[in-house]
């Protein structure tokens, strides 16, 4: 039982200016732009419907969660690398590693976006090098398709990913990996019998956490995909700025909001889930 | 030759010296414990027996090969950790199954080995559970049999008991003692607890600055302390100062002067001024009537506490120098701080120090 201090009690009220903002100017606009799901342009579920029935909405769902994988995938076994990397260096490299890593969140998306663009681009940085090199002759397609939304979104993911994984991989007891040397295991049998399995609920929560983000992403597909590539968000972002089909849009955003509603529900009845999210309560 | 020989290890961390010219050898079989504080060197001399510490100087030689820089994998030695450091992710019989595993033994090879250390260490109906369903005294013992499993030559524990409470660590105690004589592995053990070390241990290696300082059987170790540091470090050892007159052979304590004790050597101890001695609580005697022969002098009771079996006083001599010693409870019911104690010792009790260390 939880017993009211006079102590908690200041804790609360302490607490409702920001509630009461949140409430007000957050979740009750959300809530009233959601309503427009099942009102616009009229009242029923008309725009779920339609959501089955659209063949351009079949067609941005599929690019969306083909994206979204590999992105996952592909996030998660680099990162992987990387962190584990980061774990074993010692002290000094890693804290410059470490550095290297955080370095793109002083970045702004959209600049990183166009970076990706003169690298990856027909006469970028990244073609004329390997045509120069003698390695292609035509330049490779790199980008405004799938494959350049999928490296930017990629670049973008991964230091959350790495500083997700590395703190993981800095709770497991190194006395643990020392025990299995003791007992005979070459670093091979390490990795993958002691190191992968107690990685789990951090891969775990990482794999998630990427999912939700890919799911949203808007700017990067935006850029790197120049409307090749469309998405849930950008396909929302059209339909509500562009062709005002406001009824579709918000159903779309509200059915995504549930699915990943649902995924973290189904998340949270994992015990590693339930208590990286909430906290310490053991 | 000895089984394992440690010759001039040494091991520096910048400017601390953790390892300073440690020579050990050990019998096969033997059960030897490395026991000092904290900071002492002894969990360094013991990491680098497993191979996770390198010297910088020295060398370790087992059974005539020479493993100093060998990888801690390929010594087979058994190590037993602090903290248990069990895999959480497997069950009991898979932690003991791992280093099997390991060196690739058949499937029923594994079970039947796995099953006889289940049994050795008496957790057969545990088999499935994960460790930290186990308590720490069940979790010590997983580690134990998963670290015998696979034959080691050599058993390493580092204060493997030093997170229970006493009476499972008297009872763990006694089960290492048993898995000592039962397997025969040769048992080194490192632990700051002097009782710990008393209670199992064929010879103990006191360590001090890196240094061992002493070592031998546990009784020799406990009537022969030949430094003041393992005098002290011994805990509830008597260190009192005396003064040698060598022009007529007396030593002066405890406010009076006595002809040399037995174990007063003027060659080691000192020749001449003053010297060090020491005397365990238990064989200073209070209001002892009879023999001729013991030092007699006054102490006055500066404090008594009670330890359980006995009573334990603090005592301050004529001559200023503080005393514990123990009575029997019903002996110490009328005494009170300020009260004045006729106390006896033997002289062939009292030992001395050589004055430089």
């Amino acid at each position: 039982m939880i017993v009211v201090t006079n102590f908690r009690r200041w804790a609360i009220a302490l607490t409702v200016p920001a509630g009461a903002l949140a409430i007000c100017f957050y979740v009750l606009p959300i809530l009233q732009v959601l309503a427009l799901s099942v009102t616009e342009p009229s009242f029923g579920l008309g725009n779920y419907i339609a959501l089955f029935q659209n063949a351009a909405i079949g067609r941005v769902v599929r690019t969306t969660l083909v994206v979204s994988a590999m992105t996952t995938v592909l996030t998660i076994v680099f990162s992987y690398i990387v962190a584990f990397a980061l774990v074993q260096m010692r002290p000094g490299v890693r804290r410059f590693a470490m550095f290297l890593v955080m370095l793109p969140f002083w970045i702004s998306v959209l600049v990183r976006a166009f970076s990706w663009i003169t690298i990856l681009r027909r006469n970028g940085v990244l073609n004329s090098a390997l045509g120069e090199a003698g390695l292609i002759s035509e330049p490779l397609e790199l980008i405004y398709n799938q494959l350049g939304v999928i490296i930017g979104m990629v670049h973008y993911m991964m230091p959350f990913a790495i500083l997700l994984l590395y703190a993981n991989l800095t709770d497991i007891d190194g006395r643990i990996i020392q025990a299995a040397r003791s007992l005979g295991a070459r670093p091979f049998t390490i990795f993958w019998r002691v190191w992968l399995p107690l990685s789990m609920p951090g891969l775990a929560i990482t794999t998630l956490f990427i999912v939700i983000f890919s799911f949203g992403f808007l700017v990067t597909p935006a850029i790197l995909g120049a409307g090749r590539v469309l998405m849930i968000a950008e396909y929302i972002s059209v339909q509500i700025s562009g062709t005002l089909r406001w009824g579709v849009a918000t159903a779309l955003s509200t059915s995504m909001l549930l699915v990943v509603a649902g995924l973290v529900a189904l998340a949270m009845r994992h015990p590693a889930f339930r208590s990286a999210f909430g906290g310490s309560q053991k | 030759m000895a089984f394992l020989d440690i010759r001039m290890l040494r091991k520096t961390y910048g400017s601390a010296v953790a390892l300073d010219g440690v020579d050990l050898t050990v019998q096969a079989g033997e059960f030897v414990t490395l026991l000092g504080p904290s900071g002492s060197g002894k969990t360094t001399l013991l990491m680098s027996i497993a191979g996770f510490t390198r010297p910088d100087e020295g060398g370790i030689v087992v059974d005539g090969h020479d493993v100093t820089f060998m990888d801690p994998e390929d010594r087979d030695f058994g190590l037993v950790f602090q903290g248990y450091a069990l895999f959480p992710h497997l069950s009991v019989a898979e932690n003991i199954a791992f280093p099997l595993k390991v060196r690739k033994w058949d499937k029923a090879r594994i079970a039947a080995k796995v099953e006889e250390m289940l049994r050795l260490v008496d957790l057969t109906d545990y088999a499935s559970r994960k460790p930290k369903q186990l308590s720490g005294g069940q979790q010590q013992r997983v580690a134990i049999a998963r670290a015998l499993a696979y034959g080691p030559r050599i058993l390493l524990l580092d204060e493997p008991l030093s997170a229970l409470d006493r009476n499972l660590r008297e009872s763990m105690q006694r089960e290492l003692k048993r898995l000592h004589q039962e397997t025969g592995v040769t048992f080194i053990f490192v632990t700051h607890d002097q009782e710990e070390a008393y209670a199992m241990s064929d010879r103990i290696a006191v360590f001090h600055a890196g240094r061992i300082v002493q070592i031998g059987a546990p009784r020799e170790i406990y009537a022969n302390p030949q430094s003041l540091f393992v005098a002290g470090f011994l805990g509830g050892n008597n260190i009192f100062k005396a003064r040698h007159a060598a022009a007529d052979g007396t030593l002066t304590f405890f406010g009076n002067a006595c002809s040399r004790p037995p174990r007063f050597n003027p060659a080691v101890h000192g020749k001449e001024g003053e010297v060090i001695g020491w005397v365990r609580p238990e064989d200073i005697a209070v209001g002892d009537p009879d023999a001729a022969a013991t030092i007699r002098f006054d102490a006055t009771v500066v404090d008594i506490s009670f330890v359980g079996s006995a009573e334990k006083l603090t005592v301050t001599t004529t001559d200023g120098q503080e005393l514990t010693l123990q009575v029997p409870m019903h002996f110490a019911v009328d005494i009170r701080p300020g009260a004045v104690l006729r106390c006896a010792v033997k002289p062939e009790a009292i030992g001395f120090l050589p004055p430089d260390i």
